[in-house]
């Protein structure tokens, strides 16, 4: 009898053992996970973050580089009213005819002034161009801020930042952002020189000569001047680039 | 009665009608005036534009309208020089624009009078320029306002020394390194035992300013050069330093290997000078090079030979590609062209297009007046040359010219440096030969042009040779002075021509009217014949000075009208003659002579065709190349060729621009200039009578011969009845076209298919690329027909025929129809035919969803030429009546073109497609009937899938960091539309088209198909392939693609920085605490899109980001950078041409070490005296007291310094850091 307790004690207790075993073998992964959790979280934000820092700087760079086509095409303007048509195109006046004389008085093309339209384009443009559909409504919070961008013009390349606050929130856990930079390689800075010169001739001689200038620069410009009279066009590139600046000057008829 | 009431009752009530008719008009005229658009000023455009002239006050900027032009606006109306922060200097702006710019204003001032604006000395490295402030600044280099003129900037490169700074290990000019104990003159740094380790001698190749090859070290010093090139082929073929696509760095060659070979112009000077069957003008294609320019012309050029339309084009050679420079369809500006003489034994062709002064001409009544070199005008004249000597001398004229903006005197090919005009009143220049001379400045003959002072010597001379000395006054031995001419005075050097009658006129005629009648008075011609009444009978008739009747006489005269413009009876350049604009009058003032019309005949006034050859207007042979004059003019002048050319190129113009370049040559000639006469040099090559070749010069001298001839006669002839003399006139006006426009289409054909443009450069304009270079002219479209119109097209200007009388409608020819026919059944298979004879119709079936392209152009109404029109369309057979405005423009914005396209994108099945296409000319003459397009889709069922025709972009490029690509796809027929999942997407092939990711799709255009866009995801590897399906709209079933459509992105490697380093005296690794006073940056990028070739860009402390000096390249450089002395944050930002970044920060403390090196100890051993000091220094010692010598230790510049040990027992040792930091002298006293 004492020893048929024996064996009944041992069989509580194997299967005691057996539930414990069975239970340590489904909680485990959970148990697991439990305890390395926090790190997986936080760079499963942080994979999630940098797809949308990604995205932001995709968007950063196709606007301003379509930004700075138009620029080129409409000589440092966005939507230019003062332009002449040549071979259907419009060619925005840098250098415009006041009083029925000559020589021409000039449009102040700084690269202040460009930064400054750039900015307000690319203010428009990069958040309507941000795809972040596919990052709200997940297992985290996205909160956004004010998207905000400056640029500047350099000889060969236009840098451009921006401050965008992002914050991926999931229970304590959070990781930001809130500054992007890229630049977009455009030699709008070397053109936009070229392009002072130009007028500043045209402005106080009636002339350009590309020629003298070529040896004045080393043929450093990629230069062709047309004449739709009295009027003149040129279309301004850098060696080795491909990005155009086209503007017109105005002329005047003789009498 | 009644009839008198009746008339009364009338008059008043016309009276009455024209009263209250005024009355009517004086109110309606106001209405009438206030519905034109009131002219305003955007003080500033909504886009941004400053002082624009409106008539829509939408167009301005919110509150930046007024009700004035800009000229009477306040801020627009007002010009000057606007200085921007940045010092950049805007000559010619306005007011309003630099206020919108925070510019400072300085109106009314060119902004070469401000100092901020005038160009300075600029040093960069070793480079000494004249730069401006805004350039030096940009250029990273250091302005030196105290050397304000290039002679004394260049001088100061030259004179300082270049070497290495060991304090930075830069390269550059003794005065930029802060110690002389630190500079090793010529010495490369990768030499000089400090810098040598972190400066690798050879470390890469780069172009540098000059155009050729250089090898820089690893700190971005340039060392000697890898490969000299020539960039304006001064040794042989031109060559320029370019950087390959495979990095290599290596001279190029920049030669034109063939240049355009036109027609009518002898480039290669073979011509013989002779007729125009002489001239060998098809044998140039001549290899140019780099920077050579020269003229071309489109038909004869020079004094009356300019025909109406025509201009002149400068061409030069560009790093291997020929380009045009037109000088201006006015005319306003010149081609001439000849050889600049660099050295005695090199040569450069240039051409120049200098302005046309020839409006002066015709004021001046005297030879004097006329050869003003400012005035660029010819004497015509029937006198002869004389030589006025005097006891076997000649009147020789010296001149000597002061250039003082270059501060040098210039005469026959020499400068001299004279800082100041008054320095050349304290020289003296003497005259050695056969004769010795002092030229006196008091007996000069001073004439000034811009920065150019001539002073003229005029003496008495025996022909010789003769060297010019320039002397200090007080020394008076020639063997002090500098040679600086030597000349050869003969007899022919000097000629002056006795005063006549003759007429200045311009070099090359203007292409305008507006002088044509200022010579009317200079044209009547008293007394030129000679009439006699006949002895019997009462018939009077011409005995002496008849010719002025004949054709020679209205050839001659008319020669001198075209010589001032437009003016005269002309051909055009397309052959076609018109007289009107010449009329010879033989009865001036009314006069009433008695059988004039014996030789004036009603209508002979004018100049019949055929009188003129067009031979001798169609070939500009040699046009204005003033090599040739040399050629000719050498001889006789003894003068140099260069002094001809410079001449010209100095007194005409683009001096300041060519000067640079040609350097002494261009002094030459302004020392030259008064030595030879245009008369001389016109001579040569026969401009003018003696030499005379030209018709219509010819026939002026001829004329006016004659004239002078007749007059004479008639003094020693009388008659044996009454007789008298009598005038005759000349009426010259403006030259007017042809009528009609028949010819108006050769001003944009090209001469392979009969028009007037070199085929070279007046291609077929597509719409990308570059543009021709040749285009139709407003003149020289008006010059072809009086209803030649010039007006834009998008295939470049056209001249068009706007002729009032033309009521009919331009044609239409079907160019081109692209269409596939339908190959499978059950749809119709073959009869599938184009019939586009006045239609476009496709008989049999088309593929469905298929597309249709059709090209058609706008012909003129004999359909010999293309005319230009606005093309409608409308679609439907229910439009086929439309109007032209009901219709729909077929082009953008409605332009004129000549070319017109519709395209069907997709013909869907089933459908039979009608459209109908009306044209209008310029004349608003519409087609009458449409042309009728018709073709018709297959009928069958619905059973294939829709195919992808298109992906945007065709390649697909993504940064490293970017997973995500945005995509959008064309198909060739209908799909669902919006996100239903007409197309799809996976990252796995053969997905289940349910299980792939949906795109966005819209429908089609008429030229486009539907389009469907996505941004793919997940891209995580360097190729990525996608896979793309859609599906049709066909019922019940849609029609699925079976297949997969690839399309790969490749992702490029990540951007990185690599081999980052802070050059300084301690070493080259950027540490958290750098020594020194600057330091140079140097870093080289790999991975990204092109092997690590990107853009980099630092900034100091979050300040102006600065570009590198050196960069868009692998290998980026930026020396000199100057932190202050405290902590500091560099961030560094790279980037490549399709979105990579690269960015590094480093924080550092920057000091300046001013402690000296302390000794720490002293011993000495194995016979040496080794000291330990606690800094890297330099350690001298001497053995007294008085430490008078100071003696290096034989090894020195490290911590621990040794020299062998000296006889004494007594040291005095004094230790200096690398920053000169100098510590006591210590003294040690062995026991």
């Amino acid at each position: 009898m004492q020893k048929k307790g024996q064996v009944t004690v041992f069989v509580i207790i194997g299967v005691l053992t057996l539930f414990i075993l069975l239970f340590i073998f489904f909680v485990k992964d959970a148990a697991f996970e439990r305890f390395t959790r926090s790190p997986n979280v936080e760079a499963h934000l942080q994979t999630e973050l940098d797809g949308i820092t990604a995205e932001i700087q995709r968007c950063m760079h196709q606007e301003t580089s379509k930004a700075l086509q138009e620029l080129g095409q409409g000589g440092g303007y966005f939507t230019p009213i003062h332009t002449l048509t040549f071979y259907g195109k419009p060619f925005t006046y840098l250098c415009t005819i006041i009083n029925g004389k000559t020589p021409c008085v000039q449009q102040l093309l700084t690269r202040t002034s460009i930064e400054t339209r750039l900015n307000q384009r690319l203010q428009t443009t990069i958040p309507t161009c941000m795809k972040l559909q596919g990052y709200k409504n997940k297992d985290y919070t996205l909160t956004t801020g004010t998207f905000a961008v400056s640029s500047a013009i350099l000889p060969r390349a236009v840098l451009v930042n921006a401050t965008y606050p992002l914050t991926l929130t999931k229970g304590p856990y959070e990781v930001r952002r809130t500054t992007y930079s890229l630049s977009v390689v455009a030699p709008l800075g070397l053109i936009l020189d070229g392009v002072h010169d130009i007028i500043n001739a045209e402005a106080s001689d009636n002339y350009f000569d590309p020629l003298a200038y070529s040896f004045l620069k080393q043929s450093t410009y990629d230069l062709a001047k047309h004449i739709s009279y009295p009027h003149r066009v040129y279309i301004v590139k850098v060696y080795g680039s491909d990005y155009t600046f086209q503007f017109a000057v105005e002329g005047v008829r003789a009498a | 009665m009644k009839f008198y009431s009746f008339l009364k009752t009338k008059a008043i009530f016309q009276i009455l009608l024209v009263i209250s008719l005024a009355f009517f008009m004086s109110v309606r005229s106001p209405s009438a005036q206030a519905a034109d658009p009131v002219p305003g000023c955007c003080k500033q455009t909504t886009s941004g534009e400053s002082c624009v002239d409106t008539t829509n006050q939408s167009q301005c900027a919110p509150g930046k309208y007024s009700p004035s032009s800009c000229s009477l606006t306040a801020g627009c109306g007002q010009t000057g020089c606007c200085v921007t922060t940045d010092n950049q200097c805007s000559t010619a702006t306005t007011k309003t624009s630099c206020d919108l710019s925070n510019g400072v204003f300085h109106e009314g001032i060119s902004c070469t009078a401000l100092d901020v604006c005038k160009p300075s000395c600029c040093v960069v490295g070793n480079n000494c320029n004249m730069q401006t402030t805004y350039s030096c600044t940009n250029l990273g280099g250091e302005q030196k306002p105290e050397l304000g003129t290039e002679q004394a900037c260049t001088n100061y490169c030259s004179s300082t020394t270049s070497g290495c700074c060991s304090t930075d290990c830069h390269y550059g000019l003794a005065s930029t390194c802060d110690s002389s104990t630190n500079f090793y003159q010529n010495i490369q740094c990768s030499k000089v035992s400090s810098c040598k380790e972190q400066c690798l001698a050879h470390h890469h190749k780069q172009c540098g300013d000059d155009g050729s090859a250089y090898w820089y070290d690893s700190c971005g010093n340039r060392e000697e050069t890898a490969q000299l090139c020539d960039p304006d082929g001064r040794h042989g073929p031109s060559t320029q330093c370019l950087a390959q696509d495979t990095g290599e760095v290596r001279c190029q060659s920049t030669d034109c290997a063939t240049t355009w070979d036109n027609p009518v112009v002898d480039e290669a000077g073979t011509t013989d000078g002779g007729d125009s069957t002489g001239a060998d003008l098809t044998n140039d294609h001549l290899v140019r090079k780099n920077r050579d320019s020269w003229c071309e012309y489109q038909a004869a050029v020079g004094p009356t030979l300019d025909l109406p339309g025509t201009q002149h084009y400068r061409h030069y050679c560009e790093r291997g590609q020929e380009k045009v420079d037109p000088c201006g369809p006015d005319r306003s500006r010149i081609c001439i062209y000849g050889s600049v003489q660099l050295t005695p034994t090199d040569a450069k062709a240039m051409g120049i297009c200098a302005p046309n002064k020839g409006e002066s001409c015709v004021a001046c009544n005297d030879q004097n007046c006329c050869e003003d070199p400012n005035k660029k005008c010819v004497w015509l004249s029937s006198n002869k040359e004389e030589y006025k000597q005097k006891d076997g001398k000649i009147t020789a004229k010296i001149p000597l010219t002061y250039d003082s903006k270059e501060k040098e005197l210039l005469i026959a090919g020499e400068r001299e440096s004279f800082s100041s005009p008054d320095a050349i009143s304290k020289a003296e220049f003497r005259l050695r030969g056969s004769e010795s001379k002092t030229l006196s400045f008091s007996q000069a003959t001073k004439t000034s042009s811009k920065n150019i002072d001539t002073y003229l010597f005029q003496m008495q001379l025996s022909p010789g040779d003769y060297t010019l000395l320039a002397c200090e006054k007080s020394d008076t031995k020639d063997d002090n002075c500098v040679i600086i001419a030597q000349k050869t005075i003969t007899a022919d050097s000097i000629k002056e021509l006795t005063q006549g009658k003759g007429y200045c006129v311009p070099f090359v005629p203007p292409a305008r009217s507006s002088q044509c009648t200022t010579i009317n008075s200079k044209l009547v011609y008293p007394k030129a014949a000679y009439w006699e009444e006949a002895c019997i009978g009462t018939d009077w008739s011409c005995t002496e000075g008849c010719d002025v009747y004949n054709n020679d006489f209205k050839k001659g005269t008319n020669s001198l009208c075209n010589a001032y413009g437009d003016c005269g009876a002309k051909y055009n350049l397309a052959g076609v003659f018109s007289s009107t604009g010449y009329q010879r009058d033989c009865s001036p003032g009314g006069a009433s002579y008695k059988d004039i019309n014996t030789q004036c005949p009603a209508g002979s006034g004018v100049i019949p065709p055929g009188t003129i050859n067009f031979e001798e207007y169609k070939y500009a042979k040699m046009g204005l190349n003033i090599l040739h004059l040399d050629m000719t003019a050498l001889s006789e002048q003894g003068t140099s060729t260069t002094t001809i050319l410079a001449y010209s190129l100095g007194g005409l113009g683009g001096l300041s621009l060519v000067a640079g370049y040609v350097g002494a040559t261009i002094a030459v000639g302004l020392a030259g200039a008064g030595t030879i006469s245009f008369q001389a040099a016109l001579s040569a090559i026969g401009y003018v009578v003696s030499f005379g070749s030209v018709g219509g010069p010819v026939g002026l001298i001829i004329g006016v011969i004659v004239i002078l001839v007749i007059i004479a006669a008639a003094v020693f002839f009388y008659s044996c009845s009454p007789n008298e003399y009598r005038d005759i006139a000349v009426s010259c006006s403006a030259w007017q076209p042809p009528r009609g426009g028949a010819d108006c289409w050769k001003c944009h054909t090209p001469q392979s298919q009969g028009g007037l443009l070199p085929d070279a450069f007046a291609f077929n304009y597509t719409g990308t690329g570059p543009l021709p270079q040749y285009d139709c002219t407003e003149q020289l479209c008006g010059s072809l027909g009086s209803f030649c119109q010039l007006t834009d097209t998008p295939q470049g200007p056209r001249c068009v025929s706007n002729d009032p009388q033309n009521v009919v409608p331009p044609n239409i020819a079907v160019k081109n129809v692209v269409f596939t026919c339908n190959d499978e059944v059950p749809g119709q298979v073959g009869n599938c035919n184009l019939e586009k004879d006045g239609k476009v119709v496709v008989t049999g079936e088309l593929k469905e969803f298929s597309s249709v392209n059709i090209t058609l152009t706008t012909m003129n109404a004999d359909a010999t030429r293309d005319e230009v029109a606005a093309c409608h369309y409308a679609l439907g057979i229910e439009h086929r009546d439309d109007t032209f405005e009901n219709m729909k423009p077929l082009e953008v914005g409605n332009t004129l073109s000549t070319t017109h396209s519709l395209s069907f994108a997709n013909i869907g099945q089933n459908k039979t497609i009608n459209a109908y296409i009306l044209c209008q000319d310029l004349n608003k003459n519409t087609m009458t009937t449409p042309l009728p397009i018709t073709f018709t889709s297959a009928r069958q069922p619905d059973k294939t899938p829709p195919t992808i025709t298109r992906f945007y972009p065709s390649i697909a490029y993504t940064p490293a960091l970017a997973t995500t690509f945005p995509l959008t796809i064309e198909t060739n027929e209908d799909v669902p539309l919006g996100t239903s999942g007409g197309c799809r997407w996976s990252s796995i092939p053969n997905t289940p088209f349910n299980h792939m990711n949906y795109m966005d799709c819209s429908s089609g255009t008429l030229s486009l198909g539907p389009t469907c866009s996505t941004t793919l995801t997940n891209i995580n590897q360097t190729q990525q392939t996608f896979y793309f399906r859609c599906q049709d709209t066909a019922e019940p079933t849609h029609n699925i693609m079976q297949q997969d459509l690839l399309y790969s992105v490749q992702k490029t490697s990540a951007l990185t920085l690599n081999d980052l380093h802070c050059i300084t005296p301690l070493g080259n690794t950027c540490d958290p605490t750098m020594y020194g006073t600057a330091f140079n940056l140097t870093l080289t990028t790999q991975g990204g899109y092109a092997q690590g070739t990107s853009v980099c860009t630092y900034q100091l402390d979050r300040s102006v980001p600065i570009e590198f000096f050196v960069t868009n390249t692998t290998s980026h450089q930026q020396p000199g950078i100057r932190p202050t002395a405290q902590d500091h944050i560099l961030a560094i930002h790279c980037a490549d041409t399709i979105g990579n970044i690269a960015n590094t920060t480093l924080a550092f403390t920057f000091m300046q070490d001013t402690t000296a090196p302390h000794i720490l100890r002293a011993t000495i051993d194995d016979h040496l005296l080794r000291v330990l000091t606690d800094e890297k220094a330099m350690c001298n010692y001497a053995t007294n007291t008085t430490a008078s010598s100071y003696i290096p230790f034989a090894t020195t510049q490290t911590i621990m310094h040794a020299t062998p040990l000296p006889g004494n027992t007594f040291f005095m040792i004094q230790c200096e850091d690398i920053f000169h930091n100098t510590g006591s002298p210590t003294k040690i006293t062995i026991l």
